[in-house]
């Protein structure tokens, strides 16, 4: 702007009817000129069009802001869902399109509504803490009974006197310069204040956040909604009148086989290779926590048979002669040749299904114990039997060197 | 302002409006392709193969609840545009006041449902004969628990009290809003808006229990809270998009109501279209999403019987009857283009039919599969009705289907047009005629 004497920054033009307004707006458009705008109490109808303007690219920057709102949405669940940290939920993909529509709905919505708003201000050049109309004193009726048009001195159409000629012609009661006031465009102070305030009130719940995930508690979580955690649901074994077992457990459908029970592997199962041979090594990596659990488990199950050192003469053995029972069956020597040669697929087949047992009638030399022991654990015994019997056929070559003149 | 001003919307003569023998001339001939539809249809089904009488009556019930759908979506057109005083409507609301003049026909049409009902079909309703074997073992003993409501004579009666409201309803808004045209009694018009709120609950409910009745009841076991919602939104969305086909047709220059739709009318009509595109997506989608989370062998096995069927899979339906029009339909321009509106409408009404299909015909796959086992697999009888089902799944939209389309569409044009024939299609005294004469849309 020039530095001239104060010069008019535009024309204000006052009109009384929406109607005259509209016919003033249509003049001025088919005048060409392009910087003015119009101000009225209350929305009227038809004014975009006598104004001549054009549809807004809004709807686009909405459109493209939607789009990427899907699209993040998209990559957001099948990322952390599908490829970062994969959980699988009863059964279900771990990435599906159903569950994830209602997020991606959500953000598209999310993101086309912010930019909505946000979109509307920048275009309208909004916030605007001044506009040179408040200056004149009649415009402040434009929010309740009066009309009013006004063209920009830097259209560049504009010229003083013609478009004055032009408003003046137009129908309207008052034609007036807009004057170029100086004004105090700084943002005052205790906005200043205001934002800085708000800026690190919002630093305040993401520090609660960050401390407490550094930190463990030992109360109980608040529930503001309780009804996750204590669900109203039956239990295993409840009557229910529903079904028509009358019971809330659904059984499996018939067929149906849970994961991992089908048992196929025969070498780790049953102690076989495909011919049916006994597998002469346990199929188990060997380690010594396997041992430990070996030993555990072998002085809980088989220890009382068969003693602590395998030598078959356990505390129920020795009871039962104690108490002279006749037809009591020896517990076998574990340590014995005949079973050291055994091949580890053997030894885990007598722990499944006894020795010399007949399952109709229940009767044998010794029971199975495949219903007590879980299968890994009958060969951590197996592994720690063949401990026993090197023990137990040791020499003083296996101790350490420095450790024999403790014997 | 912005209509022709050589239009005066002083002394309208509704004679000027009305079709008469343009639309009377329609009457006798679709009335006889109809009768014949039906006719062709019903031999079909009375005399045809083993199937062919469970074919006939999905066939029929899913054309049947098409249609009345439409009726009902005119219905609730005129009740919103009542209730909630709007004026952009007053050129277009004649148009749905008409078509609900379909009503008495489609009471008349529901009566072959009705007698199979009492005559205990269970090739249709497993529960109007509990233990007629169409019922999966398991869950037989529920199907007696809801005997209490699900029974042939209760069935009847409900269906005779819906029509009997829905036709009172219509004819009320109806006949008040012709004596408007020759009183201009601005009094009626305040009368619509007290009445259509209450009313509003009653339509609701008889058009939700309708939907449980005809379509949810065909697998008596199956139950979605939902259901009503779903049925309502694919109906009002499928009137909007006729009302767009009939707004050109008549707002077009050459048509009878020229100068009176204006871009602004089409524009609203693709806004409700476009909402209600929406509305039964969303719809459409809670309902598939619950069952598809809590994953129940008794919930799923009703989707996991409509995959098969035509396009394969439930999504499908949700691409082309949602998908489609919301892209479609999403801008202004489109919107207010009736040459488009009208080709998105039609695409829309055919989706609808494919939804009530969707909806209706799996059922008659899913008789078939019982009497099959029934019969046994390996019996001759059961060999036969294997064979049905065979031929029904390799052509599910087949001569039967074609014929009862016929034959209901038929009739229901006639029955539209002939409303149309004898009434003004604009309500010309309206008080609010002007308003919807110049209203604006941003
Ligand atoms: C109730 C006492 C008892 C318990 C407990 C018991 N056994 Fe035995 N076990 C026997 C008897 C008795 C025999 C057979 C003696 C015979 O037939 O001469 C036997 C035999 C064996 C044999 C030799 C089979 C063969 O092929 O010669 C092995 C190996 C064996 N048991 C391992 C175990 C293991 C491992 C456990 C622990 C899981 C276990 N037993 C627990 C009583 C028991």
């Amino acid at each position: 702007m020039e530095q001239q004497e104060a010069k008019a920054l535009g024309l204000l033009a006052e009109y009384e009817t929406p109607q005259a307004l509209m016919a003033a707006a249509e003049k001025v458009r088919d005048g060409g000129y392009k910087r003015w705008d119009t101000h009225t109490p209350f929305p009227v109808h038809g004014i975009d069009d006598a104004m001549g303007i054009q549809p807004t690219i809004l709807p686009w920057i909405v459109l493209g802001a939607g789009a990427t709102g899907t699209l993040t949405a998209l990559l957001l669940q099948w990322y952390t869902n599908g490829v970062d940290y994969p959980f699988l939920i009863s059964g279900k993909p771990l990435f599906s399109w159903v569950p994830a529509f209602p997020v991606t709905f959500e953000l598209t919505v999310l993101f086309a509504g912010i930019t909505t708003l946000l979109g509307m201000l920048a275009l309208n050049r909004l916030p605007r803490l001044h506009n040179p109309l408040f200056d004149v004193k009649r415009f402040a009726r434009a929010t309740q009974d009066r009309f009013f048009l006004a063209l920009d001195a830097t259209d560049p159409l504009f010229e003083d006197s013609s478009a004055r000629a032009l408003l003046e012609g137009s129908g309207a009661t008052a034609v007036e310069d807009v004057p170029d006031v100086p004004t105090n465009e700084n943002i005052p102070s205790w906005m200043w204040q205001v934002a800085i305030v708000l800026v690190f009130a919002t630093f305040v719940p993401l520090g609660l956040i960050a401390a407490s995930y550094n930190s463990t508690s030992t109360t109980p979580p608040f529930h503001i909604v309780g009804d996750m955690d204590w669900q109203e649901s039956y239990r295993y074994g409840e009557e229910v009148p529903f079904f028509d077992n009358g019971q809330a457990m659904r059984g499996a459908l018939p067929g149906t086989v849970a994961v991992g029970e089908l048992e196929e592997d025969d070498a780790f199962y049953r102690g076989m290779d495909d011919m049916g041979n006994w597998l002469a090594v346990a199929p188990v990596e060997v380690s010594k926590s396997v041992l430990e659990r070996g030993r555990e488990r072998y002085n809980i199950y088989c220890l009382p048979c068969h003693g602590e050192s395998g030598n078959g003469k356990g505390i129920v053995h020795e009871r039962a002669l104690a108490l002279d029972t006749s037809g009591w069956l020896i517990p076998r020597d574990l340590t014995m040749d005949s079973i050291v040669t055994q091949p580890d697929g053997q030894i885990y087949d007598t722990i499944t299904n006894g020795f010399n047992y007949d399952a109709e009638t229940g009767t044998g030399n010794m029971a199975p114990y495949a219903a007590q022991i879980r299968p890994e654990d009958r060969w951590a015994i197996v592994l720690y039997v063949r401990a026993l019997q090197r023990a137990a056929n040791a020499s003083i070559e296996d101790v350490p060197a420095d450790k024999r003149s403790a014997l | 302002m912005s209509h022709s001003p050589s239009i005066s919307l002083e002394g309208l003569n509704p004679e000027k409006f009305t079709l008469g023998a343009r639309a009377g001339s329609l009457v006798g001939r679709f009335l006889v392709v109809g009768i014949v539809g039906l006719a062709v249809a019903a031999a079909l089904g009375l005399t045809g193969d083993q199937g062919d009488l469970s074919r006939f009556l999905h066939a029929y019930t899913t054309v049947y609840v098409y249609f009345t759908s439409i009726a009902l979506g005119a219905l609730f057109f005129v009740l919103i545009n009542h209730v909630t005083s709007a004026g952009w409507s007053v050129t277009t609301r004649r148009i749905a006041e008409l078509v609900t003049g379909a009503f008495p026909l489609l009471a008349l049409l529901s009566l072959p449902l009705i007698i199979a009902a009492l005559m205990g079909t269970a090739e249709i309703y497993p529960w109007a004969n509990p233990d007629g074997g169409l019922v999966p073992e398991g869950v037989a003993h529920l199907v007696h628990k809801k005997a209490g409501f699900l029974n042939a004579k209760f069935f009847a009666a409900r269906m005779v009290l819906y029509f009997v409201i829905w036709i009172a309803m219509a004819a009320w808004f109806k006949s008040r809003s012709l004596a408007q045209d020759l009183s201009g009694d601005p009094a009626i018009t305040n009368l619509f808006k007290k009445r259509s709120a209450p009313m509003i609950p009653v339509f609701a409910l008889t058009l939700t229990f309708f939907a449980l009745d005809l379509l949810m009841s065909l697998d008596p076991v199956w139950y979605s809270t939902i259901f009503g919602v779903y049925y309502f939104a694919g109906g009002f969305l499928c009137f909007m998009a006729l009302l767009g086909i009939l707004a050109k047709k008549f707002g077009a220059e050459d048509g009878i109501l020229s100068g009176f739709i204006r871009d602004e009318h089409y524009h609203d009509i693709g806004k409700l279209t476009f909402a209600f595109v929406m509305f039964w997506g969303y719809i459409a989608f809670s309902q598939y999403i619950l069952i598809w989370y809590a994953n129940i062998p008794e919930e799923t096995a009703w989707y996991h019987e409509r995959e098969g069927l035509f396009w394969g899979h439930v999504g499908v339906l949700f691409l082309l009857k949602f998908l489609v029009p919301f892209v479609g339909l999403i801008s202004r321009h489109m919107k207010r283009h009736p040459q488009r509106l009208v080709i998105f409408g039609g695409w829309v009404m055919v989706m609808h039919f494919y939804d009530m299909f969707f909806l209706g015909m799996p059922s008659h796959l899913n008789t078939l599969h019982y009497l099959e086992a029934q019969a046994g697999p390996a019996t001759e009888a059961g060999k036969a009705w294997h064979h049905a089902a065979e031929s029904f799944a390799s052509m599910p939209f087949g001569i039967m289907e074609l014929a009862c389309l016929i034959g209901i569409g038929g009739l229901f044009v006639a029955a539209v047009a002939k409303s149309f024939a004898s009434h003004s299609i604009l309500a010309v005294r309206d008080p609010r005629l002007p308003e919807s004469m110049t209203f604006h849309n941003p």
